[in-house]
């Protein structure tokens, strides 16, 4: 097992304010991700997830609360928002470079932080899209790729810092059903292999036990913990996972919580609408 | 099941090499669109010619296509046009560059840096909404010799645009590009080069193509004024001194070397963006 990768959530809280109405996004959230765990975030749209991971990402900043990656401190009240390699994040929409190919994107990491040269990057690079089967599309422009491609581009963009944590923001949103299920196992093969931990944001139950050792199921606004599920699935798992005993048990467990929640959050989206 | 046929194959040899590549040059360019096109030009040159020949009203002392064509044969060639249409391409590119290269990277601070904004925007919208024209007197009164007010007018007509757009390109550049290049270790600097000015560049493109429009009248407008040499200036002059002809003339030069110099910026820009073209 990995020593790198140890995550820990103190007591985050977060409050935006935009127009001077102060909105409580996360409530006293505390958790602890252990070296090279999968876990899933799940709750309804506009619960704060997202708040969460670009908290832990560095891109906004605590209210109230530290976050600490390997004994180092990254996020507290009076702490300098640090973006950086350790921490990388797959975004919802992809992020991916229009205007650089395929093999610019995925090198522009390690020749920003000049760990590498040129040629060693370069060839690093084939690697890993060889690996995501890529490699015959090196030099082409992002948008002539499919989205699955890209997400794969994206995920191999960010392995390729080896990061101690790798964030993902719904990175299979916009994908189909089909592609959905290749890249989940794509995702699933590419774990069993480096064993970094994963933060894996999503509001599909199903691909959070799928995917992950644990799952965070958040409540609507303020998001809080809602309840823990323990994923007891030996991996490697495959698309037959979905149908054995274990995950109906999970999901059964888990779709009344997460239901609950998701009521919730539609009823009071209409009161506001309302008001 | 219908299997594949070599109907289309065989269609295809019954031309010889020769005759396929004519065929092709005659669909290629003798097409129905492009036929059309060149009716539509006929129609207008046909039309002009009618109005002025008949002095019917609003062309009815207007110079005739066969008059304007014979001042071009005597006129074009000589000295005093090529340098009259050097002058102005000169005047405009100076403009034009000096508008770009001091108006682009403002454009990219303002955009990218919330102080430089508060700072430069508010006198920048205070000068925008004034006419261009409107500043030749000023222009004029500033700088001691013709060509610099000339140049500086035409400077104008570059920068405003393209602060403008460049700003607005890079305001446009999603934050999660940013926020991607950050968490990859990108310095300012580099998030400068490889993120917010890539991200911008079909935007500062479109400013300067604005700018360039807006350049054409400025010149014409300010060498009317002031020139001394240049297109403009050989359009009132014609207009003055009654070489009726010459204007339509004149005009049509300056259109012509207007079309050019948008179409190499428009061409820079898409090669520049190659990236935006889908295949």
């Amino acid at each position: 097992m990995p020593k790198e990768g140890h995550v820990e959530v103190y007591n985050v809280s977060k409050i935006y304010d935009p127009l001077g109405v102060n909105v409580l996004a996360l409530e006293q959230c505390t958790f602890e991700i252990k070296p090279g765990e999968f876990m899933a975030v799940v709750g309804p749209s506009g619960c704060g997830k997202t708040t969460l991971l670009n908290i832990i990402a560095g891109f906004d900043t605590v209210t109230q609360g530290e976050v600490w990656v390997d004994r180092i401190c990254v996020a507290s009240p009076r702490h300098r928002l640090t973006p950086g390699p350790d921490r990388l994040v797959v975004f919802q929409h992809g992020a991916l470079f229009p205007w650089k190919t395929v093999l610019e994107n995925v090198t522009l990491g390690p020749r920003m932080q000049g760990k590498m040269g040129y040629k060693e990057v370069t060839e690093k690079a084939r690697e890993l899209l060889q690996v995501a089967g890529l490699e015959a599309f090196e030099n082409e422009y992002p948008m002539n790729i499919s989205s699955g491609m890209q997400r794969r581009v994206e995920i191999v963009r960010a392995l390729i810092n080896e990061p101690k944590i790798l964030l993902l923001d719904e990175p299979f949103r916009a994908l189909d059903a089909m592609t959905k299920t290749v890249m989940h196992k794509y995702l699933l093969d590419l774990f069993d292999l480096t064993h970094k931990t994963v933060l894996f944001i999503t509001h599909d139950l199903d691909e959070s036990i799928y995917l992950s050792d644990r799952v965070f199921v958040m409540t609507t606004r303020p998001g809080k913990l809602k309840k823990w599920i323990n994923v007891d699935i030996p991996r490697p798992r495959d698309i037959r996972t979905k149908v054995t005993d274990v995950y109906f048990e999970l999901r059964k467990e888990a779709i009344e919580a997460v239901h609950e929640e998701a009521l919730k959050a539609f009823e009071r989206g209409e009161r506001e609408l309302a008001r | 099941m219908k299997k594949p046929s070599y109907e289309n194959a065989v269609v295809y040899r019954k031309y010889s090499a020769f005759q396929r590549i004519s065929k092709k040059t005659y669909q290629g360019v003798f097409n129905a669109s492009n036929l059309r096109k060149i009716l539509s030009l006929a129609a207008a040159i046909i039309l002009w010619h009618v109005f002025s020949e008949y002095k019917i009203p609003p062309l009815g002392r207007v110079s005739t296509p066969y008059e304007v064509l014979q001042e071009a044969i005597r006129f074009v060639p000589t000295k005093t046009f090529l340098w009259c249409a050097i002058f102005s391409s000169g005047r405009v590119f100076v403009g034009f560059f000096a508008g770009c290269v001091i108006g682009i990277p403002m454009g990219l601070f303002m955009g990218w840096k919330r102080h430089v904004k508060n700072v430069a925007f508010p006198v920048f919208e205070l000068i925008r909404p004034i006419p261009l024209l409107s500043w030749i007197p000023l222009s004029v009164l500033m700088f001691p010799l013709t060509e610099v007010s000339i140049v500086f007018l035409l400077f104008l007509a570059a920068w405003m645009p393209s602060v403008i757009n460049t700003m607005l390109g890079v305001e446009n550049v999603p934050a999660s590009y940013v926020n991607g290049a950050l968490s990859l270790g990108s310095k300012p600097i580099d998030i400068l080069w490889h993120v917010i000015l890539p991200g911008a560049l079909p935007s500062i493109f479109t400013g300067m193509a604005i700018g360039i429009g807006f350049e054409w009248a400025a010149c014409v407008a300010a060498e009317m004024l002031a020139g001394g040499f240049g297109l403009g200036y050989m359009l009132w002059e014609a207009y003055v001194f009654n070489v009726y002809p010459r204007i339509i003339l004149s005009m049509f030069a300056i259109g012509v070397t207007g079309y050019l110099f948008a179409a190499v910026v428009r061409a820079v820009g898409l090669q520049m963006t190659r990236w935006r073209q889908l295949y």
